[in-house]
């Protein structure tokens, strides 16, 4: 007896069937959402990254950071993530239209990233990232991160010191031998760049109707219309 | 599973208890597994009726899983004795039964409940490597054990070797999935925690460091199992070169068992 039509037809059938739940209902639900434009601000939410900002999401890339940190806020009242400050409401698909690669990530050996950049910010964001890249143990004492050491560069100073030299930042165990100064690479940067920009908008209005939310009143003054080209 | 499905009849000498089961235990597969991929975003920033499809998905999982367990168990029933002797048998029945394990606990991490605990930490990690390792790697080197003779016509020569790497890996791989299982449901616990404060209302999270701090004996665990399987490893390598360097011998050769099986023969 000939089965090659019903293996073929069953094989055709499974194929479509997952095809259908994994392309296209998350197509459906989520391919289409855009910035949403909030015109007190003038501004579309959420925005795109700055250009160095960009680049230092390769080197998170790079780098491996994921396999460690996730990019996702739970929602309240599953998990700990906003008790912890990871973020002031979970994260929505809206959230990561901009990104051609979301770090949405499966394993917490370190915290949430998703709104690091609104826990270290300015300058003193920087310092923080420079020392706890080239040692976490100055920052966090018992952590298990690796030092990142390689975005940094030990040189002899030829003239005069750069004005980007960070030592004076370390504690003075990690200062280097005299003649000698440290400076961020380019990547080194870059990647801090990214983390200082990372954090995510208040709720857009649409989801605010849909998924709860600890604060209303946050979400607000965002405006119900989009306008998809001022995101351009 | 192919693998399982060719090997465990082909070493007991007697067919597979039920066709149908395994094509019902096929068909189930191939249709429900490609949901339940969702699984991995519980919790996550899609939308929730995704997630809960997923959740159905991975439950219906237990049809192929129950099925495919119960063929494979039944197709042994009588003949276990052969595991004194088989290497491939040994190292394919630790597989399967793995394999019904890690599916079953795959099943209840995509309960919203569990995963609330379990996502996110070595749970899952633990999860993963029963999968790849003591399902999937173990039936691949059980098929090797059966594999390569045939095909480079020469015994494998020392049966203690693979004694050694079927212990070494079974055992490593137990340990690192017990610990790390341990770990990630103590660091879930722990991380989802809103200790209740002086005033009686739930206070503040446990600080982070702390629970990186408590996984780290549960980490030194790991490694002792990473080198008890690499000792397997090892065993597996020396024993496998040595296959390849030795020479052939002239006539018919007899097959390198654990012991020397008075009769293999299953009786009809
Ligand atoms: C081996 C796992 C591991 C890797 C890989 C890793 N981290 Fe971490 N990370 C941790 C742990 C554990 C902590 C918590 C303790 C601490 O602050 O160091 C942490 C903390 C952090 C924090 C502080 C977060 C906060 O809110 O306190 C930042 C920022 C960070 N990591 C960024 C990175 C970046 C960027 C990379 C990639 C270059 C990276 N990590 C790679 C484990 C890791």
């Amino acid at each position: 007896m000939n089965r090659a039509p019903l293996i073929f037809l069953g094989i055709f059938f499974a194929l479509a069937f997952s095809w259908t739940g994994i392309v296209l209902t998350n197509h459906l639900s989520y391919a289409k959402l855009q910035p949403v434009f909030d015109e007190t601000e003038g501004k579309a939410f959420p925005q795109k990254l700055p250009g160095n900002a960009e680049r230092g999401k390769e080197v998170y890339r790079d780098l491996g950071c994921v396999y460690c940190h996730t990019q996702q806020v739970r929602q309240p009242g599953y998990g700990t993530d906003i008790e912890r400050g990871w973020g002031e409401r979970g994260s929505v698909a809206r959230d990561y239209i901009h990104e051609k690669r979301v770090y949405l990530g499966s394993m917490r050996t370190g915290p949430d990233l998703r709104n690091v950049g609104a826990r270290f910010v300015g300058d003193a964001g920087r310092d923080w990232h420079i020392q706890h890249f080239y040692d976490p143990q100055i920052t966090s004492k018992g952590s298990i991160m690796p030092p990142f050491r390689f975005l940094f560069e030990t040189r002899s100073i030829v003239g005069e010191a750069s004005p980007r030299a960070v030592q004076a930042k370390l504690p003075a165990q990690y200062q280097p031998p005299a003649g000698h100064e440290i400076v961020l690479t380019q990547r080194g940067e870059d990647l801090i760049s990214y983390l200082l920009a990372l954090k995510d908008p208040a709720l857009y209005p649409e989801e605010a109707a849909r998924v709860y939310v600890p604060k209303p009143e946050s979400a607000e003054k965002k405006t119900e219309s989009a306008h998809p080209e001022a995101a351009k | 599973m192919a693998a399982i499905y060719y090997f465990l009849p082909k070493v007991l000498g007697k067919p597979i208890h039920s066709y149908y089961l395994s094509v019902l235990g096929f068909w189930s597969l191939a249709i429900f597994y490609n949901w339940a991929g969702v699984h991995h975003l519980i919790g996550g920033p899609v939308p929730v009726w995704v997630q809960t499809a997923g959740i159905a998905a991975s439950f219906m999982m237990v049809v192929p899983v129950i099925v495919t367990g119960l063929n494979q168990h039944l197709t042994l029933v009588g003949a276990a004795s052969a595991l004194k002797y088989s290497p491939t048998l040994r190292f394919i029945v630790f597989g399967g039964v793995n394999y019904t394990l890690t599916s079953l606990a795959g099943s209840l991490m995509a309960m919203r409940s569990w995963a609330e605990i379990t996502h996110f930490t070595h749970y899952t990690v633990a999860h993963a490597h029963h999968g790849m390792y003591a399902f999937f790697t173990m039936v691949m080197f059980g098929s090797i054990y059966y594999i390569l003779p045939r095909i480079i016509l020469k015994e494998w020569p020392s049966a203690k070797l693979i004694s050694l790497h079927f212990w070494a890996t079974a055992g490593g791989i137990t340990l690192y999935v017990v610990v790390m299982s341990i770990a990630g449901i103590q660091q879930g616990l722990a991380m989802n925690a809103l200790p209740v404060g002086a005033d009686g209302h739930a206070g503040s999270p446990i600080p982070f460091l702390t629970i990186v701090a408590n996984t780290i004996q549960w980490l030194e665990l790991r490694t002792v199992a990473g080198v008890v399987i690499a000792i397997g490893h090892i065993a597996f390598a020396i024993n496998f070169t040595w296959m390849l360097v030795k020479p052939r011998q002239p006539g018919t050769s007899e097959p390198t068992l654990f012991r020397h099986a008075p009769d293999l023969e299953v009786a009809p």
